[in-house]
């Protein structure tokens, strides 16, 4: 019934992102990292199937989470439909209202909340969908 | 001579515009006339060439019914015998002796030509040209056609089909057709004399022109729009553009009625006259009246000029230098009188002037002289006076040794002066002192350090306004301080941005005193300000600091957080109940250090004012609830009697429900952490007059009396707490006191050791104002 879905972890911090990946995993999601907005716009171009993005804002590189946000939501991207969930530290109002004006489904902070709690958000969203 | 001057220029500038006005006149009635017989002129010229353009058209109307007359033609078409060198004689002849065609064709009752002049159409039928075929039917039907002008269909040249029927015995027989050679008319334009000559037929379409160069033109250009709504009898003034410039031409036109039979194809024609052309005769005319006229107008003001310098400023020179002499005291000269006029009277009133003057001063020398006189006899008595007055001088030195000693007195006291007023100078604060209006009377040296102001530049302005360093704040602030210090007379203290002579900005702490007189008006201010900008900056860097390096730890925090609950939740394999309890010890231990975080986050948001206020209509009781709901875990592992009531009448209450959480959960947090097992906790809403009171109780450990003035400092714990709670960062009533402030609320507690304490929150219902903050304060 629940097929496997395929999420791009973008996160450069290398144990968080293993421990998200290990998480989501155990969860049947298919997970695919990324450490900079490069690497995860590349893996976008390969045309590997992406079912739903998870975002840090700080990366590895000159670009933040909101470009890779701006590039995927632009007019002319095949990715627009994908939905983005931005887990971070940088909780200030201003960032989280730039990330939900451009269209992104939900805003954690990545200290307050469990991970258990944030994949149960993205599993109920994707099941809705369906 | 400064008369003269003035004079002089009163003269010129009235004769320049009187001069003005004349030329003005002349120039427009001139010209007005001259452009208006012009117009009358080429308006006839216009009708007479438009006269012989149709007479030229009437000749060639009768030249076609001649033809059709010829009988050698009739013989053709009736089929009786006539020999075609007869035909063609006859036609040639036409040919020759009117016209000029440029081709004449007879076409037979089937429409075939029977005859061309130029043997080209000869045998075609002539139902092949419309244009020949509407000028043969037209001329079948008995009457004599001619059309307007068109482009000839074999040829394409431009001419008139003229044709009527040849009748023999009152039959029609067939049709003689005329083609007519329009350069005629073309020769005749460009010979009239006029540059700009222009035909246009009924649908205002170019078809002759007075310019060869034209020609490519005709039956294409239209008539320029200017010239719709002229009439015969109107001329116009009409711009056109040439070589991208607008020419002004003034226009006639004549509309073609035909001459006796041929009524004409409605034509009309335009003759164009440059005004500029009609003008330059005017100003003509003009040039050699104002050489005359400026000839007559210089003649007049120098003559009176002459009349004015003799009869009136040479008197006034004359009786300036008597004044002058006068006034050096020589009061023997007289100024001439030379006239019985005005100026006249004046010399003599002011001769009789000057005998009087001498007359007073004479007498005034007599009396000065009888005055000293009695002087010399009061200074006898003087001198015997002195005598006596010596003798008193001695007692006054006596007394004169007391004054000194109060002198050195009051020396001191100037020196003590000094030193104070040098130190008051030289001191590195910025002093000034003002008079009532603020308006400054002295500036120290730290002024001109600080602000820039040198003394003089600051001596006799007022202060706080944008002249100086001040005028930055806002009016309500500055209306404020004048208030407190000018009619409460009180000292004001508070932080002032000013700004610097150079532009910079800086931050002032102010305090301004008023200094009262006996009376207790306001004679001084006395205004202290220190440069604080630095101060505040490093405290900004701290505090910034702060907030930068609470982020960094999150994500160190994070990490252990996820890894512990990955432990927990058995992804790495089930754990042993001692393994689960150490883990458990590790999560619940970095949870502590994740709300630590966020509570030193929030100090700094304070501190820095960055956060954010974002009131909207909010159910405090809702907000309660779901804190309420979040900490039940606890409540029931305390097995704490818990109870919560609010007023049902509570209304929505524009507040941010972010800080309204803030407080309940700090609160509550605090009653359970703080209260032993099955201890009692109990929260409450109560609605009052314009405000909601929040209160929270607990049977706990209360605060010491030592410790109750502490409570809301920063990373302040009571000691009875400490002992028996590790678990607290000192950090929860301190943002909760300051949330309170910002809201305009009140906080305040009643607590007694070992029996439990009893917080509550007044907040008015608009106490919270919208602020925009760069970040927000985040629950713990």
């Amino acid at each position: 019934m629940n097929e496997q879905k395929n999420i791009l972890v973008v996160e450069d911090e290398r144990p968080l992102a293993e421990a998200i990946k290990i998480k989501l995993e155990k969860s049947d999601f298919v997970v695919t990292t990324a450490r900079t907005v490069k690497q995860a716009l590349q893996y976008l171009e390969e045309g590997v199937k992406i079912d739903v993005i998870w975002l840090d804002h700080y990366l590895l590189g000159q670009e933040n989470g909101l470009d890779l946000v701006a590039k995927i939501k632009e007019e002319s991207s095949s990715w627009r439909e994908i939905p983005i969930f931005v887990v971070s530290n940088t909780a200030t109002p201003d960032k989280v209202q730039s990330y939900l004006r451009l269209g992104v489904n939900k805003y954690y902070t990545k200290a307050d909340f469990r991970l258990e709690l944030i994949i149960k958000d993205i599993k109920d969203f994707l099941n809705q969908g369906e | 001579m400064k008369l003269l001057l003035k004079i002089i220029s009163i003269l010129a500038v009235v004769s320049v515009i009187a001069i003005s006005l004349v030329l003005y006149f002349i120039y427009t009635s001139v010209g007005g006339t001259l452009q208006a017989s012009h117009a009358e002129i080429q308006s006839l010229n216009t009708k007479q060439s438009l006269d012989i353009i149709d007479r030229i058209l009437y000749e060639r109307y009768l030249d076609i019914q001649l033809i059709a007359g010829s009988v050698p033609l009739k013989k053709l078409l009736i089929g009786q015998p006539v020999a075609s060198s007869d035909v063609r004689q006859r036609m040639d002849e036409f040919l020759l002796l009117t016209g000029p065609w440029y081709d004449l064709d007879v076409i037979n009752n089937d429409g075939v030509v029977v005859y061309s002049a130029d043997n080209e159409e000869l045998g075609e039928n002539i139902s092949d040209y419309p244009a020949d075929y509407l000028a043969f039917t037209q001329a079948q039907s008995g009457r004599v056609y001619y059309s307007d002008l068109l482009k000839a269909e074999n040829t394409q040249k431009p001419t008139i089909i003229f044709a009527t029927p040849i009748i023999d015995k009152n039959k029609i027989a067939g049709v003689v057709l005329g083609r007519f050679a329009w350069p005629v008319i073309l020769d005749f334009l460009s010979t009239s004399g006029f540059d700009r000559i222009y035909l246009y037929n009924k649908d205002k379409a170019l078809i002759g022109s007075g310019n060869r160069a034209d020609l490519v033109n005709i039956l294409k250009q239209k008539q320029p729009v200017s010239l719709n709504g002229i009439t015969p009898d109107n001329s116009l003034i009409i711009k056109e553009p040439i070589n991208n410039d607008s020419v002004e031409f003034l226009a006639s036109v004549a509309y073609s009625d035909g001459y006796l039979n041929y009524l004409g194809n409605g034509w009309q024609l335009v003759i164009e006259t440059p005004t500029e052309k009609i003008f330059s005769a005017v100003n003509k005319v003009i040039t050699f009246q104002l050489i005359i006229i400026l000839i007559i107008a210089i003649l007049t003001a120098l003559s009176f000029l002459l009349f004015i310098f003799y009869f009136i400023v040479r008197p006034i020179l004359t009786l300036t230098r008597v004044a002058e002499a006068i006034a050096h005291g020589d009061l023997t000269k007289r100024a001439p009188v030379v006239s019985n006029d005005e100026l006249g009277i004046l010399t003599g009133t002011f001769n009789n002037m000057i005998d009087e003057l001498r007359g007073v001063y004479g007498k005034l020398e007599q009396r000065v002289a009888e005055k000293t006189k009695g002087l010399s006899e009061a200074l006898v008595k003087l001198k015997k006076n002195n005598e006596s007055l010596s003798a008193t001088q001695k007692s006054v030195l006596n007394v004169l040794e007391d004054v000194e000693e109060e002198k050195r007195v009051s020396e001191a006291l100037a020196k003590d002066l000094e030193k104070f007023r040098l130190a008051v100078a030289e001191a590195s604060d910025h002093i000034v002192i003002t008079d009532k209006e603020g308006i400054v009377i002295f500036a120290n040296k730290g002024v001109k350090n600080i602000t820039g102001f040198s003394n003089s530049e600051v001596v006799g302005k007022k202060v706080g306004t944008d002249k100086l360093w001040g005028g930055l704040m806002d009016k309500k602030f500055y209306e404020k301080m004048w208030h407190t210090i000018k009619v409460d007379k009180k000292p004001f203290a508070g932080e002032i941005n000013n700004k610097r002579k150079n532009g910079e900005l800086y931050t002032a702490f102010a305090s301004i005193t008023p200094i009262l007189d006996k009376n207790g008006e306001v004679e001084f201010f006395v205004a202290l300000e220190r440069d604080i900008t630095k101060e505040k900056q490093i405290d900004k860097a701290k505090t910034e600091f702060v907030s930068l390096a609470s982020h960094q730890l999150r994500t160190p925090l994070s990490a252990i957080n996820w890894y512990a609950e990955m432990l927990l939740a058995g992804d790495a394999g089930k754990l042993n109940a001692e393994q689960d309890k150490y883990i458990k010890e590790i999560y619940s231990g970095n949870q502590r250090m994740v709300a630590l975080v966020n509570a030193l986050l929030n100090v700094s948001r304070i501190e820095l004012g960055t956060f954010a206020v974002e009131p909207q209509p909010t159910d405090f009781s809702v907000v309660a609830k779901s804190v309420i709901g979040e900490l039940q875990p606890q409540i029931k592992k305390k097995k704490l009697n818990f109870n919560f009531n609010y007023d049902k009448s509570l209304p929505l209450i524009e507040a941010d429900p972010k800080l309204v959480r803030i407080l309940i959960q700090n609160l509550l947090t605090n009653a359970i952490k703080y209260t032993p097992n099955s201890g009692k906790i109990s929260v409450s809403l109560i609605k009052k007059d314009g405000s909601v009171e929040i209160s929270v109780a607990d049977t706990g450990y209360g605060i010491p009396e030592a410790a109750k003035k502490k409570i809301f400092e920063k990373l302040y714990r009571a000691d009875n707490i400490r002992e028996k709670e590790t678990e607290g960062t000192g950090l929860g009533l301190y943002i909760v006191k300051n949330i309170v402030d910002q809201a305009k609320g009140k906080i305040w507690f009643e607590s007694e050791e070992n029996k439990g304490s009893n917080f509550h929150i007044i907040l008015p219902f608009k106490g919270m104002k919208k602020k925009t903050g760069s970040k927000e304060l985040t629950p713990n």
